[in-house]
């Protein structure tokens, strides 16, 4: 399969710090309809990767290519165009109606000064039935659960009709039900073709959804790769300081799981 | 695994949503379009003569068809030179502020912000209180207090661009910086000034009236008030997107520097305009969306013609209690004021829960 977004070289470091830069010489692909999940402790760059994907982050060096095009020769519509961004949940000021925000997804297909029409709209609703929210559709949008926005927010990043979508913690916040709501939601469309690249804080979310796994510390990939092997007791370890098991459950489940232990086997007592 | 799929999608007839457009509110804009109408009509009528609506129709029509006249021809110049004019200027600045308003809070994402939050009635009142202390004449006083806005608000607008960072807060910050400069600016004027006679014209000019409004001005500022209003109307859905947040507006591929830039510049020839023929009059900018988001919701698609008409509506209502209510006039910033504040109170009570 020929990738959809080749990675190569990648290094980022904010102007503002002169201090080392948050990643240097990151390399990966990711090809249509894989979900390619990111893993990493807090502050370690996740988002500014995730960032940097998107156009909103300029990286100092390296490129990153999307179809073989060179993003940052793009436009902005033009990438909107290709790539959808859900960012890290965060209300709107002010409530208009999940419609209203789902159908935003049509700003790069529509000059500055025209408003969405009724194609416009049902490309909106097409996308709002995909991700199961159709109920809510009429309701504003600070009036829904955390679960429910996430899924506006992935449905208004359909609405550009994509070929890659960027999720940065879709399941941060959420209980476990709509976790699992979400990782279906992703999984489906990753099935529809979409090509998907989530960062995450669960190793678990990897082994339910993903293709590939990596997990960024320290500036570099610990690993990269099928999450089978990237998610290990080692690569864990070596990421989030804590010791931590990986077992198979075999009844009625059939997947791997990730339990994290207290601190570390050498602690006394 | 093929439980997913049946999941996104439940059963079609409930999850089928109703397929609709925004509607948009055309019996809302009839009556608000009435009610301005009717507010117009009335302030043409009252002041120190009062002239019954059946004269004022007739002094209309006689301008275009030849009918017997049938009153004093005073009463012909009152309306066309003195009421007319200030009715249209109250219009102008009534609904540019509102618009302006409405534009700011959503770019701004916050509903407490006003068009004068960058600076531009600070620079606007210096470049006035400059004008009358060198000279008095009309032309030099305007022509110095839109200069004088319209360099605030680039001052505000470059120096925010010296920070990378979240620039909508330090843009708010500039405003702050480079409007406190241009108040002091003011007061030194103020200080200096002839407290016979240039000082209190400084204060009176400052305190905003619709009162020297001639038809020459708006010769000038309707086509001002026009192309800034226009522009902001044109980018309403924009708006909607930048009040996402700067990060997200650009993720959807929006152009956010070039939008909020134009916008910007929209608003502050409208609210520079507005303070050089009519003095700086607050709360219209600030009240008026909320009324606005109460009666259409936050999208801008709605609210900024709503606001338009709102706006103009209330500008021309508190200028008609300020030349009616007392023997001599009130300064229409002091009403807008007063008249402001305690709804503004009321809104924030009655709201909330939200926006």
């Amino acid at each position: 399969m020929t990738p959809r977004i080749t990675i190569d070289d990648l290094c980022f470091f904010y102007a503002s710090s002169d201090e080392k830069p948050v990643f240097e010489h990151l390399s990966f692909q990711v090809s249509s309809g894989q979900v390619f999940c990111l893993l990493g402790p807090n502050g370690t760059g996740k988002s500014t990767l995730i960032k940097c994907l998107s156009g909103l982050l300029r990286p100092q060096q390296g490129t990153i290519l999307l179809d073989g095009d060179d993003l940052s020769s793009l436009k902005p519509s033009s990438i909107a165009k290709k790539v959808g961004y859900v960012p890290q949940s965060q209300f709107s000021v002010f409530p208009f109606l999940v419609r209203d925000v789902v159908v935003m997804g049509r700003a790069a297909h529509l000059n500055n000064i025209s408003s969405p029409k009724q194609r416009d709209y049902d490309i909106a609703d097409e996308a709002i039935r995909t991700v199961g929210i159709a109920h809510i559709a009429e309701r504003p949008c600070n009036n829904i659960s955390g679960g429910e926005w996430q899924l506006v927010l992935i449905a208004r990043a359909l609405t550009q009709q994509p070929q890659i979508l960027l999720l940065d913690e879709p399941t941060s916040h959420l209980d476990m039900g709509n976790q699992m709501r979400i990782l279906e939601v992703i999984s489906g469309l990753s099935r529809a073709g979409l090509t998907i690249i989530m960062a995450s804080h669960f190793p678990d979310h990897a082994f339910l959804a993903a293709h590939q796994a990596a997990i960024l510390k320290d500036r570099q990939f610990v690993a990269w790769g099928n999450p089978d092997e990237v998610i290990n007791q080692a690569n864990l370890q070596a990421a989030y300081g804590i010791d931590v098991r990986i077992l198979f459950v075999a009844d009625g489940v059939g997947r791997k799981i990730c339990v994290p232990l207290s601190r570390a086997p050498a602690l006394p007592g | 695994m093929d439980n997913a799929a049946s999941r996104r999608n439940p059963d079609p007839s409930a999850a089928e949503p109703e397929r609709r457009t925004t509607p948009y509110p055309f019996m809302l804009h009839g009556i608000l379009l009435c009610v301005l109408l009717c507010i117009s009509v009335v302030s043409l009528m009252l002041g120190r003569i009062s002239i019954p609506p059946g004269e004022v129709i007739r002094i209309f029509v006689s301008r275009f068809a030849s009918i017997d006249q049938t009153w004093p021809s005073t009463l012909t110049s009152v309306i066309w030179d003195v009421r007319l004019p200030r009715l249209i200027a109250g219009i102008l600045v009534g609904s540019g502020l509102a618009v302006s308003g409405s534009a700011f809070q959503g770019i701004f994402r916050n509903p407490l912000v006003s068009p004068h939050i960058l600076g531009v009635a600070s620079g606007a009142g210096f470049g006035a209180a400059l004008g009358i202390l060198l000279s008095g004449n009309i032309f030099v006083i305007q022509t110095l207090s839109f200069v004088f806005g319209i360099i605030t608000v680039m001052l505000t607008y470059t120096l925010s661009r010296t920070y990378r960072s979240s620039q909508m807060l330090v843009l708010v910050l500039s405003g702050i910086i480079v409007g406190g400069f241009f108040s002091a600016l003011l007061s030194m004027v103020k200080y200096i000034a002839d407290p016979m006679n240039k000082m209190p014209a400084i204060i009176f000019w400052l305190l905003g009236s619709l009162n020297n409004v001639s038809n020459r001005d708006l010769v000038v500022a309707t086509p001002v008030f026009a192309s800034g209003i226009i522009g902001i109307v044109l980018l309403r859905w924009r708006i909607n997107l930048l009040a996402m947040g700067d990060d997200e507006a650009r993720s959807l591929g929006v152009n956010t520097t070039t939008i909020r830039r134009i916008i910007i510049l929209c608003a502050t020839i409208i609210t520079a305009t507005a303070v050089c023929i009519s003095g700086i009059i607050g709360w219209i900018g600030l009240v008026i969306p909320h009324m606005g988001r109460i009666l259409v919701g936050p999208d801008h698609r709605l609210l900024i013609p709503v606001s338009a008409l709102l706006g103009a509506s209330f500008l021309v209502l508190v200028d008609l209690f300020s030349r009616t209510l007392l023997i001599t006039e009130i300064p229409i910033g002091i009403l807008t004021a007063l008249v402001g504040a305690p709804i503004f109170a009321y809104l924030l009570h009655k709201n909330r829960s939200g926006w």
